[in-house]
C-alpha cells in the first residue's frame, strides 16, 4: 500500500503533475493497458518461436521416418529407429497421412510397423483416454487402420456416447475397418435415431461395409423404426446388394403410402433395377405428390424403354418445375431419342413450360458435347 | 453550463471507448476458445477424406461491374478450385468497361437460348453465355441493377442447392471452397457459412494461384491488414459460438439457396446486401422457429484487393457504413425481440450502438474534447489522458488480434512482419482511425438522407493478379 502511495506521489503527482482523482484512474488504466499490450506481444513472439521449433522438429522427424516408412511399404524391415514418446504425434500424423493415400497390401506393411512399435498400446493409454481432441482423432483413426481389435470397446463407446460429431464419425469408420459386419449392426440402427449425423459422412462410412452386411442390417432395422425414419434409412440401400435392396424397397412400398417413403424407394429402384419393376414405376408418374412424380420420371430416365417416351413427354408440361426439368433430362436419356427426334418433339410442343424445360436440357447437353469435342 | 455539457460529453466518449473495447476484448476471449477448438482438428482434417464424393454441389456466383482488370484471374482461379462438383456463374451487371467483351474473348463464350426458373425478380437478363472450354461456366449479361440484383439473377440461373458468392476481384485458395462448405456437410442445420477475407495487396498471384504471401508496401493497405485481422478473426470467431454472426462477407460466403429464397433473397437497392441478408436470415428463421446455424470457418481464405488511395477508401467506408445502417434499420424488429436469442439481445445491440451509432459519438467526442481544450474547459492533461486511453485500448485490441492470428494460421511469416503489423496497429490511431470515423458519419448521413445505393467505384490496380 505504501509502495503504491509512493508511486502515486512520485510518478503521477510530481512527474506528470496529475492531481485529479478521475485523471489518475485514467492514467493507471493506461499503464495497465500498456503492460497488457506488452505481455500479449511477448506471447505473440513466444508462440511464433514455439511454432518454428515445432515445425523444425517435425521436419527433422520426417527426414528420418518418411524414408523408413516408404521403404517399409515394399519390404519389411529388420530394424526400425527408436520412436521417442515426444515423437508419437509426429509419427501418427505421418503414418496416417500415408495410410489415407495408399491401398491394398502396402497398408498391411505399415500396420506391421505400427504393431512392431506397439502403437496400439501407446495410443490407448496416452491418447485415447487422456488426449485432447486432435490426439484422440488421430488415435481412433490409427486404431481403425491397424484393425486393433483390442480397442474395439473404446471405439464403440465413443460411437454410443456421441462425444462430438467428428470423433463419432471417425470412430464409426474405424469400427468398419476392423470388422464391417459387426460395425454395421452397431452403426446402421443408429442412423435412423441420430438425426444430427451428417448423411454424407455416414454414406462415406457405409460404403466401406460389405453390401450383404448393409442389406442385412438395414433389413433388420427398417421394419422396426417409425415411418418417418424410413426414408433416412432407405437412402443407404444403394450400398446394399441389389437383390436384397430391391426386395426391401418393394416391401416398403407395399407397407407404406407416404410420398416420402415411396419417393425414396423409387429412387433406389431407379438406381438399382434393370427394368424388372418398370410397370410399377410407370404407375407413379401421375401420383398426386410431385416428389413421387419426380422420382418416377428420374427412374424412367435411368431404366426406361422406348415405350416410356410418350409418358415422359407428357411430364414436360407438369405443374411442378422440378418434374418438368427432370422429365426433359430423362427424355434425352431414353433409348432412340436422338437430337433429330428431340427437335421434332420440341416442335410438337405447345405448352410454354414444356418448351422451356426441353430447350434448357438440350442446351445443357450441347454444352457438355461441345466441351468434350473441343 | 458549457462546462457541464463538455463534462458529460467527455464521460459519454470515455464510456463509449471503454465499452467498445471491452466488448472487443470479450469477443477476443470468445474467439480464442473457438479458434483453439477449430485448430485441434485442423491437422487431422488435412488428410482425412471423410466426405470425398459426398460434398454437395455448389454454384459460385460472381457479380461483376467494371471488373475488366481482374475478372480473368478470378474466373481462372475459380476454375481451378479443388471441388468435386461446381458451376461458376459470372453476372455482368451492365458494366461500362469491357468486362463482358473480355470474358467472351478469353473463354470463347457463345450465347445460348436457355430457360431458367425466374424465382426472383431482377432487371432484364440480356443474354446467357456458355463456354466451349469450361462446361461449368456461364456468364449472364444483364442490365445494371446493383450487386444485389446481380446476385439474385445468379441465384435464378444457378442449378445447385448451395451457392457461394465471390467478389470479382478476389482469389480463392485452392481448397477454400471445400473448407467453407464443410459446415453444411457436418451439420444439416447450417444455412450460411463464411470464410476469411485477407488482403491481397503485396501478395504474388499467378494464373489465379496465390504464390507468395507478403505484406504490401503501401501504408494504407497495411493498416487494412490489421483491420481485416480484427474483423475476421475475433469479429467473426467471437460471435460464432453464440450463433450470433451478423456478417458474412459478400466477398466469400456460402448459402443454402432455398432458405435464402424463402427469406426473400438479396434485397435490391441495398448497399450492404451481404450483411442485410444475414441479419434477415436470422430474423426470418427465428420468427418461424426453425433451428439453424450461421457459421464462420477461419481457414478457407479469399484474397482480395483493398484500396490504396484515400478517394477509393473513403468511398468504400462510406458505402460500408451506409450498408450497415440499412441492414440494421431494415431488421430492427430483431432488436431485443422475445425470440431474438443471442442475436437480438447481444449481437444486434452491439452492432447498432458501437458500429452503427458509435462513429457519431467518436467524432463528436474528438470535436468536443478539442474545443473544450481550446476554450480552457478541458485541461491538457485530461485531453491527453483520454486520447492515450483511447489509443491504448485500440492498440491492445489489435495486438490481441495479432495473438489470435499467431495462435491460428500465422500467414505472415517472419518476426519482421510481426513487428511491422505491431507498429501499424499503433500508427493507425494517429489520423487513420479518426478519418475513417468521419467517413462513417458521412455514411450514416447518406443513409439518413436516403441516398441511393450504387456499385462502389473501386480503383483496381490489379498488380497482384499476375505477378
Amino acid at each position: 500500500m505504501e509502495l503504491l502511495e509512493s508511486i502515486d506521489k512520485l510518478l503521477l503527482t510530481q512527474l506528470l503533475g496529475v492531481t485529479d482523482r478521475t485523471l489518475k484512474i485514467v492514467v493507471y488504466l493506461n499503464f495497465l493497458l500498456i503492460a497488457l499490450t506488452l505481455i500479449v506481444l511477448v506471447f505473440v513472439v513466444v508462440f511464433r518461436v514455439r511454432s518454428i521449433i515445432r515445425r523444425r522438429q517435425q521436419i527433422e522427424f520426417n527426414k528420418v521416418w518418411q524414408p523408413v516408412l516408404e521403404e517399409c511399404m515394399y519390404e519389411l524391415p529388420e530394424m526400425l529407429p527408436t520412436l521417442a514418446t515426444r515423437d508419437l504425434m509426429n509419427f501418427l500424423l505421418l503414418w496416417n497421412g500415408m495410410q489415407e493415400n495408399i491401398k491394398g497390401e502396402v497398408r498391411d506393411n505399415l500396420n506391421f510397423v505400427a504393431r512392431w512399435l506397439k502403437i496400439d498400446g501407446r495410443i490407448k493409454n496416452r491418447l485415447l483416454k487422456r488426449g485432447n481432441l486432435s490426439e484422440r482423432l488421430l488415435a481412433v483413426n490409427t486404431a481403425g487402420h491397424m484393425r486393433a481389435m483390442g480397442l474395439w470397446g473404446e471405439l464403440e463407446d465413443l460411437v454410443m456416447e456421441n462425444e462430438g460429431q467428428l470423433l463419432v464419425m471417425i470412430a464409426a469408420k474405424a469400427l468398419t475397418r476392423m470388422n464391417d459386419k459387426r460395425a454395421a449392426s452397431i452403426i446402421i440402427p443408429m442412423i435412423a435415431v441420430r438425426r444430427e449425423w451428417p448423411l454424407p459422412a455416414v454414406a462415406g462410412i457405409i460404403k466401406e461395409i460389405h453390401p450383404e452386411s448393409v442389406a442385412e442390417a438395414i433389413g433388420d432395422v427398417i421394419v422396426r423404426v417409425p415411418e418417418s425414419m424410413v426414408p433416412r434409412l432407405t437412402r443407404f440401400l444403394r450400398f446394399a446388394t441389389v437383390k436384397e435392396a430391391l426386395a426391401i424397397a418393394m416391401d416398403l412400398m407395399e407397407k407404406y403410402d407416404s410420398p416420402d417413403v415411396i419417393a425414396s424407394c423409387l429412387n433406389v429402384i431407379g438406381d438399382m433395377d434393370c427394368g424388372e419393376h418398370l410397370a410399377l414405376i410407370r404407375s407413379f408418374v401421375a401420383h398426386d405428390s410431385w416428389v413421387v412424380r419426380l422420382q418416377a420420371v428420374c427412374a424412367l430416365g435411368k431404366i426406361g424403354t422406348m415405350d416410356d417416351v410418350t409418358v415422359v413427354i407428357g411430364l414436360l408440361a407438369d405443374r411442378e418445375w422440378w418434374v418438368r426439368h427432370r422429365a426433359a433430362r430423362s427424355l434425352m436419356a431414353l433409348p432412340s431419342v436422338d437430337t433429330e427426334r428431340l427437335e421434332r418433339i420440341l416442335e410438337g410442343q405447345t405448352d410454354k413450360y414444356a418448351i422451356e424445360a426441353l430447350k434448357q436440357a438440350m442446351v445443357e447437353k450441347m454444352i457438355v458435347g461441345n466441351v468434350i469435342a473441343s | 453550463m458549457i462546462a457541464i455539457v463538455i463534462d458529460i460529453s467527455q464521460w459519454i466518449f470515455l464510456l463509449y471507448v471503454v465499452g467498445l473495447n471491452l466488448g472487443y476484448m470479450a469477443l477476443n476471449v470468445s474467439a480464442m476458445f473457438s479458434a483453439s477448438k477449430y485448430m485441434e482438428t485442423i491437422e487431422f482434417r488435412k488428410f482425412i477424406g471423410m466426405y470425398a464424393g459426398f460434398m454437395p454441389p455448389v454454384s459460385i456466383l460472381v457479380p461483376a461491374y467494371n471488373e475488366e482488370m481482374t475478372i480473368e484471374t478470378t474466373v481462372r482461379s475459380l476454375m481451378q478450385l479443388d471441388y468435386p462438383e461446381m458451376e461458376v456463374v459470372v453476372i455482368n451487371d451492365g458494366s461500362k468497361d469491357k468486362t463482358i467483351d473480355k470474358l467472351i474473348e478469353i473463354f470463347e463464350l457463345y450465347p445460348l437460348e436457355q430457360a431458367f426458373r425466374t424465382r426472383l425478380t431482377t432487371n432484364t437478363v440480356r443474354t446467357v453465355y456458355c463456354s466451349p472450354i469450361h462446361a461449368n461456366l456461364r456468364v449472364v449479361d444483364k442490365e445494371n441493377g446493383g450487386k444485389a440484383d446481380a446476385l439474385n439473377a445468379g441465384i435464378n440461373i444457378s442449378q445447385y442447392p448451395l451457392f457461394c458468392c465471390i467478389d470479382a476481384d478476389s482469389v480463392l485458395e485452392r481448397d477454400a471452397l471445400k473448407r467453407v462448405v464443410m459446415p453444411f456437410v457436418e451439420d444439416p442445420l447450417t444455412v450460411a457459412s463464411g470464410g476469411t477475407v485477407r488482403v491481397a495487396n503485396g501478395c504474388q498471384v499467378r494464373d489465379g494461384f496465390l504464390l507468395n504471401v507478403k505484406l504490401p508496401s503501401n501504408l494504407m493497405a497495411l493498416v487494412q491488414i490489421v483491420e481485416y485481422l480484427r474483423a475476421f478473426l475475433f469479429g467473426r470467431l467471437g460471435w460464432m459460438p453464440l450463433n450470433a454472426l451478423l456478417v458474412i462477407s459478400g466477398a466469400f460466403g456460402v448459402f443454402h439457396k432455398e432458405t435464402v429464397i424463402a427469406a426473400g433473397a438479396y434485397r435490391r437497392n441495398t448497399i450492404g446486401e451481404d450483411m442485410e441478408l444475414v441479419v434477415r436470415l436470422h430474423k426470418y428463421l427465428r420468427s418461424i422457429g426453425r433451428p439453424y446455424r450461421i457459421t464462420f470457418v477461419p481457414d478457407p481464405v479469399c484474397w482480395t484487393e483493398v484500396p490504396e488511395d484515400f478517394k477509393t477508401l473513403r468511398s468504400q467506408r462510406i458505402r460500408w457504413q451506409q450498408g450497415l445502417a440499412e441492414s440494421l434499420a431494415a431488421n430492427l424488429e430483431l432488436l431485443f425481440n422475445r425470440r431474438g436469442g443471442a442475436v437480438g439481445w447481444f449481437a444486434f445491440p452491439f452492432m447498432l450502438f458501437f458500429e452503427g451509432v458509435g462513429p457519431v459519438i467518436e467524432v463528436c467526442g474528438y470535436i468536443i474534447v478539442a474545443l473544450g481544450f481550446l476554450f480552457d474547459y478541458v485541461p491538457l492533461q485530461g485531453m491527453l489522458a483520454l486520447l492515450i486511453l483511447s489509443i491504448s485500448l485500440s492498440v491492445t485490441v489489435s495486438v490481441v488480434a495479432l495473438l489470435l492470428e499467431e495462435l491460428t494460421f500465422h500467414v505472415y511469416s517472419g518476426f519482421k512482419n510481426i513487428g511491422i503489423l505491431f507498429i501499424v496497429a499503433i500508427l493507425e490511431n494517429f489520423g487513420y482511425r479518426q478519418i475513417t470515423a468521419v467517413w462513417r458519419v458521412i455514411g450514416l448521413f447518406r443513409w439518413a438522407t436516403g441516398r441511393k445505393a450504387t456499385w462502389g467505384n473501386m480503383v483496381r490496380k490489379g498488380t497482384w493478379t499476375n505477378t
